[in-house]
């Protein structure tokens, strides 16, 4: 169950929490809302269109440097999937246009907000959504953002990248927060390489956060979870190389950068209690596939690992 | 006291009932030289109207929340009050003077905002504008050129996406990356801008009396038509005015930013107001049945209830019709910084605990900006009065001020990558706003009218009456249609019946043919309470007049 029911509850929460991490850093990066970002790929005779609604992208001029050696994780074994085709359970469709969307030309995409609602993921027959589809679906995410920006950038036909792209990804119901990093390095079918996924599991930013018993409550914040935005480098991290709109201001040190962030996230989740919906809604349908069904490009390895920086 | 008359024989001896005295509140000791005469009560049926009307104020001003006293304002009226809608962005031809008279404000137009911001602020202005200018030209050429939009990509032809939607788009983005520039670089040195918070695109929403216009024509009639009101047909009235905003962006502070001047200047008889008492609809404005919101883009309760700056688009300037001239879209910018200014302060002041009804004590400030990216225009308002009902609209000495820039070109292009024609001074204009500091308002009493402990209604102790008025205030708030809607007057009857009756002989069924049915006259409190099933009563059996069958309600009757 998610914590907000509507696309524009979260929304409002991530535009304030990057807004709060780019005024404590200095530095804030370009963020595109609300775009379109397209790749068609063929698989073995079969055309696979994936799309995304980025609920947010931050994107940087200089992309992320590869966090592994491209070469590092070739002739790793795949999940098998058996005996299920990997497109048995996504829709065909007769029209379409077989074209990639990428909507920021040369900036490099650097973290990618993405929210997953109620109202808008859900599967076909009314079953509730797993864990398992939760986390392959930040997967399937970082990775058109990042095949669209290699499409861009390396031509339309690319297999192997010339070098790695590295996305980052923030997949949020409002609530649960789920952390990735995918280094795609490559695109092609049947070749050696492997793409790279770190993944933690999900973290709650807090229990509860609403009216209970007509009065405004937020209980059990995690401080953990803003943490893991100030590694992302949505504040200018140190530990990533990029540059946000020219010069860097170093915060002063991480350890302050994360006490006023945590205040802050604090602070916006308690007045993020006293905002009123706006508008209306319109229910959009987002095909949710299970990580296992989805068999990625069939050089994408997945691998859950925890990591800490 | 009373007198039982025991009829004994001849004698008629009255018995008081002694226990029953009654004693004077006078005291009948006291004396002064000249005889001090309570005060004669006019007893006219306008006077005693008046009376009714003012006792209603007095009411609202002494209840103890903000969320009651907004609650209030809806009670006389079931289905809502009669009022005119007005929306952000739609903004009729000539409608400047109305809109100065329906919001009492004096406007000044001028080349720069009011000299009041300080000459420090004025050169930290100048520093910064120069260290992020090319931040700020960069977020320019991103939004221009490098980012492909939505409506250009996604190639669904039902998703049409009109000129000046697309304007708006591109002014919303534009803003945000301009606002996290400023923030992110200024948040740093002054503390009032890392805790301001900052809204994207807040539900703002705004409700007040405005007296003074002429009567329509059906009241004029039904006035003429009654012995008692027939003198006063002409007389004029009172309607609310409801205005639903939509700005892009605001900055909210915990205190609110220093007057423009002072409060005493409001009331210099210098600055006209125009005087508009034509029925609005006259204007292009049109009425609905409405319950009266006012929010300010948050709800009660929140810390940061001051706010800083505002930022609008200019996106409805572009499909509004050409034949209208240049003039009267540089005056729909003004309508619309006016309209959005009072109604942002009126909703602050309404969460104050003051309302169109009890009139601010202290004078407030916010500052606007409409853009669409390119042209920037600025204005600082000062709402000094919110008292603008019966005859106050044209008698209230105070004004509120309105102070604005016209439309300034930040650059003049983007030509092969560059931004051409950078204005450094409009990009200062804009830092002004940000450096404006709110500050503590030194020996002013801000929730007057407001019970000191108990401003809203989390802070009930009482839980079962708190959950109530929450879920109330939000349902009022919500305007969802009523689950039972007004009775349908059908064509053929209000041709046949009401406009002319041309069918004596017909029972008189109808609701409207019944007496004492006028469904506008229904309150809001005056409804059947939600019934409490039996498995959720409280155990022990109670019967006749003890047993709760229904859930308990706690409106302010």
């Amino acid at each position: 169950m998610s914590a907000f029911l509507f696309f524009h509850e979260s929304r409002l929460l991530t535009y304030r929490l990057i807004q709060l991490c780019g005024s404590i850093s200095g530095s804030p990066r370009p963020v595109v809302n609300h775009t379109p970002v397209k790749v068609t790929l063929d698989r073995g005779g079969n055309l696979v269109q994936l799309g995304i609604r980025a609920d947010q992208l931050l994107v940087a001029k200089t992309p992320l440097s590869p966090l592994v050696d491209q070469y590092s994780t070739s002739g790793m074994e795949l999940p098998n999937l058996g005996q299920a085709h990997f497109t048995v359970s996504l829709e065909t469709d007769h029209f379409y246009q077989d074209i990639d969307i990428y909507p920021t030309g040369n900036w490099a995409p650097h973290t990618l907000v993405l929210h997953g609602n109620q109202s808008e993921v859900y599967n076909l027959y009314e079953t509730p959504v797993t864990e398992q589809q939760w986390l392959g679906r930040s997967l399937v995410s970082s990775f058109i953002v990042a095949a669209a920006y290699a499409r861009a950038q390396f031509g339309a036909g690319v297999e192997d990248l010339p070098h790695p792209v590295c996305v980052q990804c923030c997949h949020t119901d409002g609530r649960l927060f789920h952390f990735v990093v995918l280094q795609l390095n490559t695109l092609g079918v049947g070749t050696e390489l492997r793409n790279i996924l770190w993944s933690q599991p999900r973290v709650a930013l807090f229990d509860t956060c609403g009216y209970k018993n007509g009065r405004p409550e937020l209980t059990g914040y995690n401080g953990d979870v803003h943490r893991s935005w100030d590694r992302q480098g949505v504040l200018s991290s140190p530990l990533v190389s990029d540059d946000g709109w020219g010069t860097v201001n170093a915060p002063s040190t991480v350890a302050n950068t994360d006490r006023v962030v945590g205040i802050g996230f604090i602070i916006v989740l308690a007045r993020f209690l006293y905002q009123p919906a706006v508008g209306f809604f319109r229910a959009r349908r987002a095909a949710v596939t299970s990580a296992r069904d989805l068999h990625l490009s069939s050089a994408g390895l997945l691998q859950f690992s925890s990591y800490t920086w | 006291m009373s007198f039982v008359r025991i009829r004994h024989k001849n004698n008629i001896i009255p018995l008081i009932r002694s226990s029953l005295r009654y004693y004077s509140s006078v005291n009948e000791d006291e004396y002064s030289e000249t005889p001090e005469y309570p005060p004669i009560i006019d007893d006219s049926l306008d006077a005693r109207k008046k009376r009714l009307k003012l006792s209603w104020h007095d009411k609202i001003k002494s209840l103890k929340t903000v969320e009651e006293k907004l609650f209030e304002i809806n009670i006389p009226k079931y289905y809502g009050w009669k009022c005119f809608l007005l929306k952000e962005g739609v903004i009729p031809y000539n409608s400047l003077d109305f809109t100065q008279y329906a919001t009492r404000t004096y406007l000044m137009k001028n080349e720069d905002l009011p000299a009041y911001y300080s000459k420090e602020i004025e050169e930290e202005a100048c520093c910064l504008a120069d260290s992020i200018q090319s931040q700020v030209e960069d977020a320019i050429l991103f939004e221009t050129c490098d980012v492909r939009r939505s409506y250009d990509l996604d190639n669904d032809d039902s998703n049409f996406v009109s000129p000046g939607e697309k304007e708006t788009i591109l002014t919303n983005s534009m803003v945000n990356q301009i606002n996290n520039v400023i923030l992110a670089n200024l948040a740093g040195k002054y503390d009032h801008l890392l805790q301001a918070q900052v809204d994207y695109e807040p539900r703002l929403e705004s409700f007040w009396s405005l007296g003074g216009l002429a009567p329509p024509e059906a009241m004029r009639k039904s006035k003429l038509g009654c012995k008692w009101t027939e003198d006063k047909a002409d007389e004029p009235i009172d309607r609310f005015i409801q205005y639903l905003g939509s700005p892009i962006l605001q900055l909210r502070h915990e205190q609110p930013l220093p007057p423009l001047v002072d409060h005493s200047e409001g009331e210099n008889p210098e600055l006209e107001v125009p005087l508009f008492t034509l029925d609005p609809r006259t204007d292009g404005f049109f009425q609905e049945h409405r319950h009266g919101t006012n929010i300010p883009g948050f709800w009660p309760g929140d810390p940061c209830e001051f706010g800083l700056v505002s930022f609008h688009s200019r996106g409805h300037l572009v499909e509004r019709p050409t034949s209208f001239g240049e003039t009267d879209h540089l005056e729909a910018l003004d309508v619309q910084a006016i309209f959005a200014s009072y109604s942002w302060l009126l909703a602050q002041a309404c969460y104050q605990g003051f309302s169109t009804f009890n009139d601010i004590t202290y004078p407030l400030v916010t500052q606007t900006v409409i853009t669409n990216g390119r042209l920037w225009s600025f204005y600082g308002y000062q709402l000094n009065t919110t008292l603008l009902h019966s005859e106050n609209a044209k008698e209230n000495p105070q004004r509120n001020l309105c102070y604005g820039t016209k439309p300034l070109p930040l650059y003049d292009g983007v030509e092969s990558g560059r931004v051409v024609g950078f204005n450094p001074d409009v990009l200062k204009t804009l830092l002004k706003l940000y450096l404006n500091v709110p500050r503590h308002r030194e020996g002013v009493e801000l929730k007057p009218y407001l019970h000191p402990s108990m401003r809203y209604i989390a802070d009930m102790k009482h839980t079962p009456p708190r959950v109530w008025w929450e879920k109330q205030f939000k349902h009022m708030y919500s305007n969802r249609p009523r689950h039972r809607l007004m009775y349908e007057i059908y064509d053929w009857e209000k041709i046949y019946k009401i406009d002319h009756k041309t069918r004596p002989l017909d029972k008189r069924l109808r609701p409207f043919e019944l007496p004492d049915n006028n469904p506008f006259k229904r309150r809001y409190n005056d409804h059947t309470p939600e019934y409490m099933p039996k498995v959720l009563r409280p155990a022990g059996k109670r019967t006749g007049f003890f047993r709760q069958k229904f859930f308990k309600t706690y409106y302010n009757n």
